[in-house]
């Protein structure tokens, strides 16, 4: 059994009130990849804030490397978690080189200078994620594959050990989400994905957690997360499992509204 | 953005044309002394006493007062648009404006032997009250928006104009006129103790904002992102917007209200120089201060015999730019 690199204990999240994240617990191990699947609204999105401490636990806690995650500032977790996020463009017209060089941020110190390595490792993620070209160019000019692709360079340049992604294959077409997921499992980091595509996840993760209203309705491997009663209990549709003749992982198939 | 130019072959040249500014304007004003003489006043010594007066006691402290507030009003102008990634933030945001408005007009109740003291100390409290208002109206609505901030300013605005609107149509005519042109801005009343004044808070200000310069680029993508790149962007936000105000009502107590440099000179410098924070803090200062000691030069030689207000001939240049902005954009 691997070195556990993040633990949550029943941790919980609400507002107003409302359990949005309710008594999660989960670990992840070395260089393993968790998906996390669930319908809309299901606290995905919060239970990965949670975890990267953008949101203050009600209860419960995180445990980063053993220790508890309130133990560490944001500058800490910033080596250890890189996040990759659902992001808008920004209103200036920033160079996919100014997003890449921010991942330097948490590793510096007020004045300190750019040196020469960090140039080749701005260099070096670039080649990665196959943007050397693009490096000048206008990151709200590039592709949505391109600009999610530019975000991992930047969460490559940070160098963490975990590196949490919200939906990274959104709104990309299906070239480009098997590219992003197959780049970021060739990282060898450990990582926490939230994915809404189950036949992906059961592809490309290594354990799932289903995720419904707050709730953990189950967590284990994709063969036995992604079993039909589990899937008509939460998605509210009658699917069918069978075999992907490619990868030999489970394949889901929707009936869709006709059943 | 692919900058034009490399960032210190454009440096030399912003520091070769600032020096050029300084020296060149020293030569314009009401009375023609020739670069001749300035050349000789600033190198070795004055010809003539009279010159010594006009050079030294007032041209020279005028214009590095001009390159001081456009340094610092351009600079902020940078700061605060970066830091709510808003293209049309400028450092009069915050009501600043209209608070030092209502301390000006406020300062004429001053007895009379604190009257020449008190116009800019009483506009700089005034500033400082507007920029309190719309920080705790920020702190309370927990930050949760940056647009809260631009609203809150413009609502601050609008209220203390109103109670100088008041104050000012009840007054003596006399006062009106004086905190009504001081409001237009004029350098007329640069002398060396509102350099020792405004220099330390602008140079303290610019020294913060570059310390925490990599961390503002992070608030340029959003400010999720910057937390997640470990910046306490809350704090740093209030920290550059404390800074923005404090040297933007150092610089309004002393010279008035000078508009649309802080708004306009970043969006020059950005294809020029780039939009991370510390290159465009700088080349906006430096481009933002020539830029005001040639304003200048044209508001006291344009018309014989008197001077026409900084704000008027900025305001103008300013809102054409605009225009032509939004033509290209």
């Amino acid at each position: 059994m691997s070195a556990i690199e993040l633990q949550a204990n029943n941790i919980t999240w609400q507002v107003d009130n409302k359990v949005i994240v309710d008594q999660i617990s989960l670990s992840l191990e070395k260089g393993e990849t968790l998906g996390i699947v669930g319908p809309n609204g299901s606290g995905k999105t919060s239970l990965l804030k949670c975890l990267y401490h953008e949101y203050s636990l009600s209860a419960g806690e995180v445990n980063l490397a053993g220790k508890p995650l309130n133990h560490f500032n944001r500058k800490e977790i910033a080596k250890i978690i890189a996040v990759v996020s659902q992001h808008h463009d920004p209103v200036f017209s920033l160079t996919v080189f100014d997003i890449v060089q921010m991942g330097l941020i948490p590793h510096k110190s007020f004045f300190e200078q750019d040196c020469s390595e960090d140039w080749q490792l701005i260099d070096m993620a670039l080649s990665k994620v196959d943007l050397i070209d693009q490096k000048h160019q206008i990151f709200s000019t590039l592709s949505g594959g391109e600009q999610q692709r530019c975000l991992i360079a930047r969460a490559i340049v940070q160098r963490p050990k975990i590196m949490i992604m919200d939906e990274p294959t959104n709104h990309l077409d299906v070239y480009y989400q098997h590219q992003i997921l197959t780049l970021v499992k060739k990282l060898k980091l450990s990582l926490i994905i939230t994915i809404h595509d189950l036949n992906l996840a059961a592809q490309y993760c290594d354990r799932l957690l289903l995720l419904s209203a707050g709730k953990v309705i189950a967590l284990d491997t994709p063969k036995q997360v992604l079993n039909s009663t589990l899937l008509k209990q939460v998605f509210k549709l009658n699917c069918q499992i069978d075999e992907n003749p490619f990868t030999a992982k489970p394949r889901v198939t929707f009936a869709g509204g006709h059943t | 953005m692919k900058t034009k130019l490399a960032f210190f072959p454009a440096l030399i040249i912003l520091t070769l044309l600032v020096l050029m500014s300084l020296i060149l304007s020293m030569g314009f004003g009401t009375a023609e002394l020739g670069y001749q003489a300035v050349w000789q006043c600033l190198t070795d010594e004055c010809q003539r006493n009279i010159y010594q007066t006009i050079l030294i006691d007032i041209r020279l402290p005028r214009v590095l007062m001009g390159f001081l507030a456009g340094f610092a009003l351009a600079a902020a102008g940078a700061l605060m648009q970066n830091v709510t990634r808003n293209p049309l933030a400028d450092p009069y945001l915050f009501g600043i404006v209209a608070g030092a408005g209502l301390g000006a007009t406020v300062s004429q109740f001053l007895p009379e032997p604190l009257q020449a003291f008190g116009l800019p100390l009483s506009a700089f409290i005034g500033a400082l009250f507007a920029v309190a208002i719309v920080v705790m109206v920020l702190m309370h609505s927990n930050w949760r928006r940056i647009e809260h901030l631009l609203l809150a300013g413009v609502a601050v605005s609008f209220l203390l104009s109103a109670l100088t609107n008041f104050i000012l149509y009840f007054g003596d005519a006399f006062e009106t006129n004086r905190v009504i042109f001081w409001l237009m801005g004029s350098l007329a009343r640069s002398d060396y103790q509102s350099l020792m004044w405004t220099l330390p808070v602008v140079t303290i200000g610019c020294f913060i904002a570059l310390l925490y310069s990599r961390q503002l680029d992070a608030l340029l993508l959003s400010d999720e992102s910057a937390k997640t790149l470990g910046i306490n962007v809350n704090q740093l936000r209030l920290i550059i917007l404390v800074v923005c105000a404090a040297m933007t009502a150092v610089i309004v107590s002393y010279c008035g209200g000078i508009s649309f440099v802080g708004l306009m000179i970043p969006h020059i410098v950005r294809p020029f120089f780039g939009l991370t924070n510390a290159k465009l803090l700088v080349a906006s200062g430096l481009l933002g201060g020539c830029f005001l000691v040639w304003v200048d030069v044209v508001s006291r030689t344009i018309l014989t015999g008197q001077e026409i207000p900084l704000g008027v001939i900025t305001s103008v240049i300013g809102s054409v730019f605009f225009l032509f902005l939004m033509r290209k954009m």
